[in-house]
């Protein structure tokens, strides 16, 4: 507990949208990662969030990265014998990554940044009025 | 006119304009690989002197060197930083708030009472 709590909170949530906006980054820049034909394909990065809870009642404090978990599913094999990570039998691991998934992501990641960073500069504004009551 | 509510603010101040420099330092550094951010301490100093009513053996300002958070280039978390920059800034509008209170105290003790 320390003075000026929102500025904590909202900084929490900054530092979670940045998280998630480099590990959306990470998956787009995979967007092309092939692998052999019978190896672990690349897996988009899928951020957890989770709430930081207060102590004993009152409101939370803020968020936070719980894990970093991977995209589940059965990757596409696809047969191209020229690849030069291809198997003995020419096939390929495509990777795993929902592009329109990850794009929409992308512009929750901005947005939410955004928020927070704006709850930041209300929640100084608000401070420094309090700080003007009874200045004369 | 030095008594105890003003050495605590001077002191508060020089802490808080420490600690703008660390920030500013963090910040200039934060593509510097393996740069480590620091930060600084002195509230624990200030709340044990005010506790002993006296500033006089007081330690000066701590410059700590965090290591919770990664970036993958080097430890400085910008989000963090600008976080504490605002926070300092709010502080330092107190600490002045309070000066401004307590000299505007003595202004009134010296005028006395106006006939």
């Amino acid at each position: 507990m320390s003075a000026f709590t929102t500025l904590d909170i909202a900084g929490s949530g900054m530092h979670v949208s940045r998280f998630w906006l480099d590990t959306i980054s990470h998956n787009l820049a995979n967007v092309n990662t092939v692998r052999g034909g019978n190896e672990e394909p690349f897996r988009a990065q899928m951020v957890v969030a989770r709430e930081r809870l207060a102590t004993a009642g009152g409101p939370g404090r803020g968020v936070e990265v719980a894990a970093v978990m991977r995209q589940p599913g059965e990757p596409t094999r696809v047969f191209d014998p020229d690849h030069p990570s291809a198997d003995a039998q020419g096939y390929v691991t495509m990777p795993l990554v929902d592009l329109a998934g990850q794009m929409t992501d992308l512009i929750l990641a901005t947005r939410s940044y955004q928020m927070n960073v704006q709850v930041l500069q209300d929640a100084r504004e608000a401070y420094q009025t309090a700080l003007r009551i009874g200045q004369r | 006119m030095n008594d105890l509510t003003m050495q605590a603010i001077e002191y508060a101040l020089d802490g808080l304009n420490l600690r703008s420099e660390i920030i500013s330092n963090n910040v200039a550094n934060a593509e510097v690989p393996g740069f480590t951010a620091s930060h600084v301490s002195f509230e624990r100093h200030l709340a044990d002197a005010l506790e002993r009513e006296s500033l006089d053996s007081i330690a000066g300002p701590t410059v700590i060197r965090k290591a919770d958070v990664f970036n993958g280039i080097n430890e400085v978390s910008l989000e963090d930083e600008m976080v504490e920059m605002i926070r300092t800034g709010l502080l330092r509008d107190a600490m002045v708030s309070a000066y401004n209170f307590k000299t505007n105290q003595l202004r009134t003790a010296m005028k006395g009472v106006v006939a």
